[in-house]
C-alpha cells in the first residue's frame, strides 16, 4: 500500500507545478527565461532554517511563526540588453493543503500587486510586505498530506507563458502558555489472571523537548516477560468519510524493562522527547487532516507474544 | 550437515566456552573501536562502539561464571570512557547534559551502564548533590528485572560509587544517612533479584540453579560491605537505623539460602561492639528464618566471634548485659526444640562453653552446667561410642574448655567433665588426653594430690593402660614413643612438698603405670623409679632437723623395689640398671643393708636374665664401678658382693672382656672407702695380684689367637698403678717382666696403624716411668726402660 501512495504522490506533483514545468520547456527550447524572478526577506539573516524536502531536492527554508510579518523584495533579473514586455506583476502569500490523492486547497491566498501592465527593460525591484498575514497552521510533510506557506511571484504576458517563481516557508507556531489542563495518565489494564500492571505517565501533554516520567507497576504477572519497551507512535488522518485515509508510523522505541518481573515490582520510564522527529499534534487541520500522537507501551513474553495499550499524549510546541 | 552435527555435538560446557569466547571477541572489537573514537574526542561514535559493547552483556546464554568474566572485561574498559567524560567536563561540558545524552540509547542495559558511568563522573563534578545523583541511579536500576544482569549492573554502580558515597567527612555529602539509603536501597533490590533466581526456570535445574546463586552471593554482601566501611555509622545508629532495615529485608525474603547468607555476613562485617549492642535484635531474629537455615551455624559464628572478641579486648565488654544469659537462653530454646541434630545441638554448647569462656572467663560453673545439658544429650542418644560430626563436636566440647582456659587441672575438676570421654571411642579420647598432656606440660603445673593424680591418669587413661573394651592398641613403636615420652615427662609434674603426699602420689600412679602393659611401661615406670629416689633423699634431708612426715626411707625403697621388680621381667637390663642406681642412692641414704640387697636383686637379674655377651660386659663393669662407690656396706657383705662380680668378670664369654673385666675388679679389693668395725679398710694385696695375675694368664691366652698386646699394656698400668699405691705384694720383678714382654711382642710385630697406636700408649707409660725414675723415686730405680 505504500508504494502505491508514493506513485499518486508523484502524478500529483506534475499537476501542481505545471506553471514552472512549461517556464522551464521555454527555457529548453532555446527561448531563454524572460526574466530570472528572487525572493529576498528583510530578516533573513536573523531567522532560523529547518531542512525541507522540496521534488526529492533538500533546501533550507526559513521558519516563520504566526504573526511574523512576511516581507522583502522580488528581484526581475533581466539579461542586459533584453526587454520584457508584461501584463502585471504580482505576488502571492499561499497556505496550501496537497493530499496524495491529487486534491489541494489553498486555505489562504493574499496577493499583492507589484507592478501594472508594461515593459522591463533591465532588472528590477519590488518591495512586498504581508504585514499581518495569518499563519495559524504550521507547516507539514507527511506521509499522505503536505500543508505548505510559499510566495508565488507571477509575471503575466499576453502571449507567452507566465513567469513563475515560488518560494517555500516553513511555519511553526509556538504556544506561549502552557496547556491549562495537564492531567497524568493513570491506568490500570491487563488480561484476567495473567497479567495486571498499572502504568502512569506524569502528563497527558507534552512539549516537544519534554521528558515523558512514568512507573509501571506489576500488581500481577504469570507471564514470562522477556522485555518491555514504549514505543511513540503517529497516527496521519486524512480525508474525511469513505476517503478516510489512516496512516500510522512507529518513531521510536525504547526498552525500559529487561527480564520479568513480579508482582509489587516498579519500573521507571523516563523518555526524553528531543532528539525525536516530532510534530505537534494536528487535529483537524482546516477539516483536512489530524496529527496525532500515541505511546504504546509493550510487554514481550518469552514466546514473542507482545501484550500493549496505546495511550494518546498531546504533543505542542514550546519554542523554536 | 557435519558441521550441523558438531554443533551440536558440544557440551554444555563447550557451549558456554563458545559463547563467551564469541562475546569477548565482540567486546575486544568494540572497545578497540570507542578507544580510538575517544582519542579523536569522537563523543558520538565513542558511546555507539561503547554502547555495541555493552549491548554483549545484554545476553542471556552465559553461565554466572562466565557473564563475570565478560562482565570484569567490559567493566575494565568502561574505565576509558569513564575517563573520557571526565575530561569532557574538565574541558567545560556540562554534565547534566552528558547524564541526558546517554540516556537516549534505546537498550536498558546498555544506556543504565552508561548512565552509571557518567553519574559518576557527575558526582565528581559535583554540579548536582550525590545524593540525588545516587538516588536516581539506584532508581533507575529497577528497569533491569533479569536477575543476573540485574545483579550486575547493580554491582558496577556499587563500583562505581564506592568511593563516593555519603559519609562523615565524604567530600560528596556528610549525611551518612544519604549513605545507608543508597546501600541500603541497592541490598535490598539486589536481593531480591537474587532470591528471585531460585524461581525461574524449571525446577529440574535446581541444583544448578542454587550453585549458581551460590557463585553470585558475594555480589549481594558487597553492599553489606559498603554499608560497614562507612565511617559515621556509630553503634547506635546501627541499632536504629541500619540493622532494622538488614533484618526486615532478611525475613521478608523468605529465602533459605539468602538467609543464611546474610546473617553470616551481618556477624562477619560489622565489628563487635556493634553486635554487642544489638544481641536481642539479632537473636529475636532468628526464629523467623526459613525452616531449612542452619541457625545454629550462625549462632555458632556470632559466639566465637564474641568470644574471640572478650578475649582480646575485655575492656570493650559492656557489663550491663548479661550475654550469658541471653545466648544461654536462645540455644536451651534451640535445644529444646528437639529439631536439631545431635552434632548441631553439641557444636551449640560448644560455641555455648567457647562463648562462656571468653566472656566470663571465671564462671566455670556455667561451663559445668553446659557440660551436663551435652551429657543429658549424649545420654539420651544412647550410643555408647559416637561417630561422624557427633564424635568431633564432642571432642571440641572437650577440648575447648582446655584450650581456652589452659588450666587441665580447674578443667578436669569440673563435675562433668571428664565423664563425657566415655562417650569417644579410643582415637578421640586419646587425641584429647594428649593435648591435656601436652597444656599440663607446657603450663609447667604441678599435680599435687594423690587426687588429682588418679583423676587425671582416668581421663588420660588411653595413654596410660589399654582397657579391653577397646580392642588391641594399634600404635606402632614411633607413635608410641612420641605419646609415652609425654606421659614420662608428666610424671615429673606429680609433686607435693609434702613427703607422705609424694609417696601417696607415687604409689597412686604406679598403680596406673602398673598396668600400662609391656610397651608403655619401660617409658612410665623408670621416671616413677627416680622420683622415689628423689623422695628417700629428701626424707634423709628431712630426717636431719624436724620431719612432719611419717613415710619412711625403707617403705619408699620398698616401694622402688617393688617397682623395679615390676619391670624386671619385661626390661630385665633396665631394671638391673635400676637396681644399681637405687643402690647408689640406698648407700647415700646410709642404708646398707637396703643398697645390699638391690644390688642382689641385680646380680640375681643378671644370672636370670641376662645372656648377650656384650651386655653382660657392660654390666659387669657398671656393677663394678657402682660396687666401688658402695662405701657403706659391711666389709662382709661387700666381699659377698665383689667376690660375686670378679667370678662374673671371669666368666665372660669373650677372653679380652675376662682379661679387661677381672683388672677392672682387681679394684674392688683395694678400697679405701670400706672399712672394718676396727678401723682397718678392705685393701687385700694379695686378692688383687690373683686378680692381676689371672687377667695376665688370660691375656695371654689372647695372644695365642690374635695380636692383643694392647691387653699386655692395659695389664701394665694396673700393675704400676699398684706398685705405686703401696700394694706389698705387687714387686718390681713383675713389672719388669711386663716390661720385657711388650717390649718383645712389639719387636715382633709388623709396622702399620696398630703398632701405631700401641706404641702411643706405651710410650706415655714409658714416660710416666721415666719420670718417676728422674724424680728420684727410687721404687722406681731398679726399672730398666
Amino acid at each position: 500500500r505504500r508504494s502505491g501512495q508514493l506513485g499518486g504522490w508523484s502524478s500529483f506533483r506534475l499537476l501542481a507545478s505545471m506553471d514552472k514545468l512549461l517556464s522551464r520547456a521555454s527555457a529548453l527550447v532555446g527561448l531563454g527565461p524572460a526574466c530570472t524572478p528572487s525572493i529576498t526577506f528583510s530578516d533573513e539573516s536573523s531567522r532560523k532554517r529547518v531542512t525541507s524536502y522540496k521534488d526529492g531536492q533538500q533546501e533550507q527554508v526559513l521558519v516563520f511563526t504566526d504573526k511574523d510579518p512576511v516581507a522583502g523584495e522580488v528581484t526581475l533579473k533581466l539579461d542586459p540588453g533584453k526587454r520584457l514586455e508584461h501584463m502585471g506583476v504580482k505576488i502571492e502569500f499561499i497556505g496550501m493543503i496537497e493530499m496524495f490523492y491529487g486534491n489541494y486547497h489553498e486555505f489562504t491566498n493574499l496577493v499583492r500587486d507589484l507592478d501594472a501592465p508594461g515593459e522591463l527593460t533591465q532588472t528590477k525591484v519590488y518591495q512586498f510586505d504581508f504585514a499581518s498575514v495569518d499563519k495559524q497552521y504550521d507547516s507539514y510533510n507527511g506521509i499522505n498530506v503536505k500543508l505548505r506557506y510559499f510566495l508565488r511571484v507571477t509575471v503575466a504576458r499576453q502571449y507567452s507563458p507566465n513567469v513563475v517563481f515560488e518560494q517555500d516557508m516553513w511555519v511553526k507556531n509556538i504556544q506561549t502558555m502552557p496547556p491549562e489542563i495537564n492531567n497524568s495518565i493513570k491506568m490500570e489494564v491487563g488480561i484476567e489472571d495473567c497479567l495486571h500492571i498499572e502504568f502512569e505517565y506524569n502528563r497527558s501533554k507534552y512539549h516537544l523537548k519534554d521528558v515523558v516520567i512514568g512507573k509501571i507497576y506489576f500488581l500481577l504477572v504469570r507471564l514470562k516477560i522477556k522485555h518491555m519497551e514504549i514505543e511513540i507512535r503517529k497516527r496521519e488522518s486524512t480525508g474525511s468519510g469513505s476517503d478516510l485515509y489512516n496512516e500510522s508510523e512507529t518513531i521510536t522505541k525504547f526498552e525500559i524493562m529487561d527480564g520479568a518481573p513480579v508482582r509489587g515490582e516498579s519500573v521507571p520510564v523516563r523518555l526524553f522527547l528531543s532528539g525525536f522527529d516530532l510534530t505537534p499534534t494536528y487535529r483537524n487541520v482546516n477539516n483536512k487532516f489530524s496529527v496525532k500522537y500515541y505511546l504504546n507501551l509493550v510487554l514481550v513474553d518469552e514466546e514473542d507474544r507482545r501484550y500493549f495499550k496505546q495511550q494518546e499524549i498531546t504533543l505542542w510546541r514550546k519554542e523554536l | 550437515a557435519d558441521l550441523a552435527m558438531a554443533e551440536q555435538q558440544l557440551t554444555p560446557e563447550e557451549q558456554q566456552a563458545r559463547w563467551l569466547e564469541e562475546g569477548k571477541a565482540v567486546v575486544k572489537q568494540q572497545a578497540f573501536l570507542m578507544k580510538r573514537a575517544l582519542d579523536n574526542t569522537n563523543l558520538r561514535d565513542g558511546l555507539k562502539y561503547g554502547s555495541n559493547m555493552l549491548c554483549e552483556l545484554r545476553t542471556g546464554l552465559l553461565s554466572p561464571k562466565n557473564f563475570y568474566e565478560l562482565y570484569i572485561m567490559v567493566a575494565d574498559e568502561m574505565r576509558h570512557l569513564e575517563q573520557y567524560f571526565l575530561e569532557e567536563w574538565k574541558r567545560g561540558r556540562r554534565m547534566v547534559e552528558l547524564y541526558e545524552l546517554v540516556q537516549h540509547a534505546g537498550n536498558i542495559v546498555p544506556r543504565l551502564f552508561l548512565l552509571i558511568t557518567v553519574g559518576s563522573v557527575y558526582i565528581r563534578s559535583k554540579e548536582a548533590p550525590a545524593r540525588d545523583i545516587l538516588k536516581d541511579l539506584v532508581e533507575m536500576c529497577r528497569g533491569v528485572q533479569h536477575p543476573m544482569r540485574g545483579l550486575f549492573l547493580r554491582n558496577y554502580l556499587l563500583q562505581c560509587a564506592r568511593d563516593k558515597l555519603p559519609d562523615i567527612g565524604s567530600e560528596f555529602g556528610s549525611d551518612v544517612g544519604d549513605g545507608i539509603d543508597f546501600l541500603m536501597h541497592n541490598f535490598a533490590e539486589m536481593n531480591k533479584l537474587w532470591v528471585r533466581m531460585q524461581h525461574q526456570g524449571p525446577v529440574r535445574d535446581r541444583e544448578r540453579r542454587e550453585r549458581e546463586r551460590l557463585d553470585l552471593r558475594i555480589l549481594v554482601g558487597t553492599n553489606l560491605v559498603r554499608l560497614s566501611n562507612l565511617e559515621g555509622i556509630d553503634a547506635e545508629m546501627y541499632k536504629t537505623q541500619v540493622l532494622p532495615r538488614i533484618l526486615e529485608q532478611v525475613v521478608s525474603c523468605k529465602d533459605q539460602i539468602a538467609q543464611q547468607y546474610l546473617m553470616e555476613v551481618i556477624i562477619q562485617v560489622f565489628p563487635d561492639e556493634f553486635h554487642l549492642r544489638t544481641l536481642e535484635e539479632f537473636l529475636a531474629t532468628c526464629p523467623q528464618l526459613q525452616s531449612g537455615v542452619d541457625v545454629k551455624a550462625i549462632l555458632v559464628a556470632l559466639m566465637n566471634r564474641l568470644a574471640a572478641f572478650a578475649k582480646a579486648e575485655p575492656a570493650q565488654v559492656p557489663s550491663d548485659v548479661d550475654m550469658l544469659a541471653i545466648f544461654h537462653s536462645h540455644v536451651a530454646k534451640m535445644t529444646g526444640s528437639n529439631t536439631l541434630e545431635l552434632a548441631a545441638s553439641l557444636d551449640l554448647q560448644v560455641a555455648l562453653v567457647n562463648f562462656a569462656l571468653g566472656f566470663a572467663p571465671d564462671r566455670l560453673d556455667f561451663v559445668d552446667q553446659t557440660l551436663a545439658v551435652c551429657a543429658e544429650l549424649l545420654q539420651a542418644n544412647g550410643e555408647s561410642r559416637l561417630q561422624g560430626p557427633a564424635k568431633h563436636s564432642t571432642v571440641q566440647l572437650l577440648k575447648t574448655p582446655l584450650l581456652s582456659n589452659g588450666q587441665p587441672l580447674t578443667i578436669l575438676a569440673l563435675p562433668h567433665y571428664a565423664g563425657l570421654m566415655i562417650y569417644l571411642p579410643l582415637e578421640s579420647r586419646s587425641e584429647v588426653a594428649t593435648l591435656a598432656v601436652r597444656m599440663l606440660l607446657s603450663n609447667k603445673t604441678p599435680v599435687p594430690t594423690p587426687e588429682q593424680v588418679d583423676s587425671l591418669l582416668n581421663f588420660i587413661q588411653p595413654l596410660v593402660k589399654d582397657v579391653e573394651e577397646d580392642g588391641p592398641n594399634e600404635l606402632d613403636e614411633e607413635e608410641m614413643d612420641a605419646e609415652q615420652n609425654l606421659i614420662a615427662a608428666l610424671i615429673h609434674n606429680f609433686r607435693s612438698d609434702d613427703t607422705d603426699t609424694q609417696y601417696a602420689i607415687l604409689v597412686g600412679s604406679r598403680k596406673h603405670f602398673g598396668q600400662g602393659g609391656p610397651r608403655r611401661i619401660k617409658y612410665t615406670l623408670v621416671p616413677v623409679v627416680f622420683r622415689a629416689l628423689q623422695l628417700a633423699e629428701k626424707i634423709r634431708k628431712e630426717e636431719e632437723g624436724e620431719r612432719a612426715g611419717t613415710v619412711s626411707i625403707k617403705k619408699v625403697f620398698g616401694f622402688t623395689l617393688e617397682t623395679i621388680k615390676g619391670l624386671a621381667s619385661a626390661e630385665p637390663v633396665m631394671a638391673l640398671r635400676l637396681f644399681l642406681q637405687a643402690s647408689l642412692i640406698a648407700n647415700k641414704c646410709g642404708e646398707d643393708k637396703i643398697a645390699y640387697e638391690l644390688v642382689s636383686q641385680a646380680f640375681i637379674l643378671y644370672e636370670d636374665e641376662v645372656s648377650d655377651s656384650k651386655v653382660q660386659m657392660e654390666l659387669v663393669l657398671e656393677a663394678a664401678g657402682t660396687l666401688f662407690r658402695l662405701d657403706r656396706l659391711d666389709p662382709e657383705d661387700y666381699d659377698t658382693l665383689v667376690t660375686n662380680t670378679t667370678k662374673h668378670a671371669a666368666r665372660l664369654l669373650k677372653k679380652p672382656d675376662q682379661c679387661r673385666a677381672v683388672y677392672t675388679c682387681s679394684h674392688l679389693f683395694w678400697n679405701a672407702g670400706v672399712k672394718y668395725e676396727d678401723g682397718r679398710t678392705f685393701q687385700d694385696g694379695k686378692r688383687v695380684l690373683d686378680c692381676l695375675q689371672r687377667s695376665l694368664k688370660i691375656a695371654d691366652v689372647c695372644m695365642q689367637s690374635s695380636n692383643n698386646v694392647n691387653l699386655f699394656i692395659e695389664i701394665l698400668d694396673r700393675y704400676l698403678y699398684y706398685y705405686e699405691a703401696g700394694n706389698e705384694k705387687v714387686t718390681v720383678k713383675y713389672i719388669q717382666g711386663l716390661l720385657d714382654l711388650v717390649n718383645e711382642h712389639l719387636s715382633t710385630m709388623e709396622a702399620g696403624q696398630e703398632l701405631d697406636a700401641l706404641r702411643g700408649h706405651y710410650q706415655s707409660t714409658l714416660a710416666h716411668i721415666r719420670r718417676k725414675k728422674t724424680a728420684g723415686d727410687e721404687k722406681f730405680a731398679e726399672l730398666s726402660v
